[in-house]
């Protein structure tokens, strides 16, 4: 795979950008948006089928960005924009989802407007590490669909439990079950392919 | 995280491509996922590439949303933040007039001196090519800002102005009745009266509450709705009166003056006892005077004496001079009780 | 500095004493007005607003007395309102509806456009800024209320029940933009919500009977409630009826109320 770039070429751009935008920037706003829209729109759309919610989820995330750029500290922009854009779309599932049917009331979050970050055990962190060369995929590709998607939405996506569960319409507990069950496999999967001193299960 | 020290990867032109074609596979996507988050150079390449796809017109329509919604200028506590010169990719006035169309409230001429002319909003961001909505026909444009200026307008009143256009009409040319004019000219009076009383306060406006706490809606709202009132039964009633024969009636506009001076004295007794009954007064004031000496006369002679008690009350200089009097009058009253109309009236 | 201070402030309801000499100073950020039905809760509100007139006392908006006429409009400009009944023209759209409470707060006609999307934005309502208003739920109609109230940037902003009719992921949205608005402006809010109170106020007011029970931060009443033991699932909601009941105590001429 080449290297096509320098690497920090950009991001040390997008913290400027972003204090530009912060400062209600058009330009600034319209460049950031250039670099990072189109991946985001692209990941939107791998998770969620319907293109206006899609759509609605994009714009979403960046008219937050012009009142939230100034909130905006060290985190790399695109981190920092997807977990606003998939927050956003755990949102407008649940709504949908309410919508849909009239449903059983939703338990309130404990602290409003605050997402508990996703506890991420360290076979995680061994994927996340493993993701950028590439290893993984193999190992992944062994594991059944519902397990990848639930593996997605924690691992990569950095999305907690619960909004995990309303991001794929299933209860908190299959999340977490299934999550375990990943988990193992994958392990299990990675020491078959490199026997490491860190899986111990096999 | 600590693998951001390994930055010898990055993503390929053929990953690149198909992960913005759609159809890369589970976890090499996730790969160029993860990464994108942290290189902005991948990053750029990918969106470029989703931009070459069929989103590509989405993100267009998006983009112009998210720069149509950026904060005010006004808002921003340094508005004059360093900015690359020539870097802006539009001026703001490349904003199509259609683009941001006058709200019907805020087009609304009557009553209302000019804005403070602000210096040009040249900070309002602007998208390059906000996709413009059409422009409203311009008809529609006057009927909504009829609708706002007035609730009146678009209540029972409009129907009753025409209705007494309209049966005037039909009483002369098709019953052959001879008083129609008469008649028009005895009610006349009293509809811009009954309009205002229906255009402000509490009973009348379901925004009043909001706009009892703006500058504007006060005396200013209430003018303004007058004037709506008075623009659409002017001509209205005018036309209808020219319309139909005289037969001994005074001239079709010589209501204009009594009309106005009892509008602009039912808004200035409004605010002592409301606008309802202040139309009341005045409108029932008015009746009372036309109607009664006819109320006691014997049938044949009804129109003779409408007429007649008509002419009294509006032919002739020194009744229109004191009409015009009793206009000014009221006028004067309600610039001294201008302050009442700072709070709701009375119901 | 205070931007709202009312001194002695008397508030007759029909044959009921609403607010009965009430002294309060409020500066910037989001204060929540709590207290139970018939407090005088949106008594207070309209009196901030301009809109009802005290029977008597003085009440300052930004530094100036509202008394006088002059000084009226021009606290007005700086005054952001939503009632607890809120009525709109069904036949506007979004657009239209808060551009004519723009022009009624003398917004210069300039920036009235850019001020409405700005403002619709900020409810989460930009998609729909060209919809009828008659044509959105409950909670949207709502959110319209809340962006013609901060449609000019206000100073002083009060929100009568801004949260009645918006679900509960709605709520956690409109506490982050009172958050945001509490930053530069004063807010004031009344509300049923204990939750609303504790995410978003700096400051809370408890009102009962037309008089102060309470004044303290939302930390400091769920400290009460923690320490006195009241009825209640939510901290704060315990301190809130350890609040009024010790406010009840001494005599027992509000506790019919």
């Amino acid at each position: 795979m080449g290297g096509q770039r320098e690497t920090d070429d950009g991001s040390g751009a997008d913290a400027a950008l972003l204090r530009a935008v912060a400062q209600g920037d058009a330009a600034a706003m319209a460049e950031l948006y250039d670099r990072h829209a189109g991946w985001l729109h692209a990941r939107l759309s791998r998770r969620c089928a319907d293109p206006e919610l899609v759509r609605e989820v994009l714009q979403d995330t960046f008219v937050t960005v012009w009142r939230s750029a100034a909130g905006h500290r060290g985190k790399e922009a695109g981190g920092w924009l997807w977990t606003i854009a998939a927050r956003r779309l755990v949102d407008a599932r649940r709504a949908q989802e309410r919508v849909a049917r009239v449903a059983e009331p939703l338990p309130e979050p404990e602290s409003p407007g605050r997402y508990e970050s996703a506890a991420a055990p360290s076979a995680e962190d061994r994927v996340l590490a493993g993701l950028e060369y590439g290893d993984v995929g193999t190992a992944l590709d062994r594991i059944s669909p519902e397990l990848r998607e639930v593996l997605r939405a924690t691992v990569v996506d950095g999305l907690s439990t619960r909004e995990a569960a309303r991001l794929l319409g299933i209860p908190e507990g299959t999340v977490k079950s299934r999550a375990r069950r990943a988990r193992a496999e994958l392990r299990e999967a990675l020491d078959r392919l490199h026997p490491s001193p860190l899986g111990g299960t096999a | 995280m600590t693998r951001r020290e390994r930055r010898h990867w990055h993503v390929s032109d053929d990953l690149v491509t198909r992960y913005a074609a759609g159809d890369l596979p589970e976890p090499d996507a996730w790969s160029l996922e993860k990464h994108v988050e942290d290189c902005a150079g991948c990053a750029s390449r990918v969106s470029a590439a989703v931009r070459g796809t069929a989103a590509g017109a989405v993100l267009a329509r998006v983009r112009a949303a998210v720069l149509e919604s950026a904060p005010a200028p006004a808002v921003s506590p340094a508005p004059t933040a360093p900015r690359a010169p020539g870097a802006s990719p539009a001026p703001a006035a490349s904003r199509g007039p259609a683009a941001s169309p006058a709200p019907a409230g805020s087009g609304a001429p009557a009553g209302r001196p000019a804005p403070a002319p602000t210096p040009a909003p040249t900070r309002a961001p602007a998208p390059p090519a906000p996709p413009a909505p059409a422009a409203r026909p311009a008809l529609s444009r006057l009927a909504r800002l009829l609708w706002a200026a007035g609730p009146a307008v678009r209540g029972a009143w409009l129907p009753a102005v025409l209705v007494v256009a309209a049966a005037a009409l039909s009483l002369s040319y098709l019953a052959g009745f001879a008083g129609a004019r008469a008649l028009l000219l005895a009610v006349a009076p009293v509809m811009p009266v009954a309009g205002v009383a229906l255009s402000y306060g509490p009973h009348a406006d379901p925004l009043h509450e909001v706009a009892a706490a703006t500058p504007g809606g006060g005396l200013r709202l209430a003018l303004t709705r007058t004037v709506a009132v008075l623009a659409v039964c002017v001509p209205l009633l005018t036309l209808a009166g020219l319309l139909l024969p005289a037969s001994g009636a005074p001239a079709a506009a010589a209501w204009l003056l009594p009309g106005l001076a009892l509008a602009l004295a039912s808004m200035a007794l409004a605010s002592f006892v409301g606008c309802r009954v202040a139309a009341g007064v005045t409108g029932g004031g008015w009746l009372c005077a036309v109607l009664a000496p006819v109320a006691v006369a014997p049938g044949a002679a009804v129109t003779a004496r409408l007429s007649e008690q008509l002419s009294r009350c509006l032919d002739g200089t020194a009744t229109q001079a004191a009409w015009a009097a009793a206009a000014v009058l009221s006028a004067a009253l309600l610039a001294l009780r201008r302050p009442a109309y700072d709070r709701p009236l009375r119901p | 500095m205070s931007s709202l201070r009312v001194t002695g402030l008397r508030v007759r309801h029909r044959k009921t004493l609403a607010l009965d000499s009430l002294d309060l100073a409020l500066g910037t950020g989001v204060h929540g007005l709590l207290g139970p039905n018939g407090a005088g809760k949106t008594s207070l509100i309209r009196v901030l607003a301009t809109v009802a007139r005290p029977d008597s006392g003085r009440v300052e908006l930004l530094g100036d007395d509202i008394a006088g006429h002059r000084a009226l409009a021009g606290v007005r400009r700086r005054l952001g309102y939503l009632p607890q009944e809120f009525g709109y023209y069904p036949g506007f759209t979004v657009r239209e509806f808060v551009a004519y409470v723009a022009w009624l707060k003398e917004v210069p006609a300039a920036r009235v456009p850019a001020a409405v999307e700005r403002a619709v934005a900020r409810v989460g309502l930009a998609d729909r800024v060209d919809a009828k208003v008659r044509t959105l739920s409950g909670g949207m109609v709502r959110r319209v209320g809340i962006a013609q109230a901060i449609v000019n940037d206000p100073d002083v902003l009060l929100l009568d029940e801004p949260t009645a009719g918006l679900d509960p992921e709605q709520r956690v949205e409109f506490r982050e933009l009172l958050r945001e608005l509490g930053t530069s402006s004063t807010v004031v809010v009344s509300t049923h919500l204990v939750e609303d109170v504790a995410a978003a106020c700096t400051e809370v007011t408890l009102l009962d009977g037309g008089r102060i029970a309470y004044r303290g931060t939302p930390e400091a009443l769920s400290l009460l409630g923690e320490r006195a033991g009241g009825p209640g699932d939510h901290p704060i909601e315990r301190g809130y009826t350890a609040a009024l009941r010790a406010h009840r105590a001494p005599g027992a001429r509000e506790a019919v109320r």
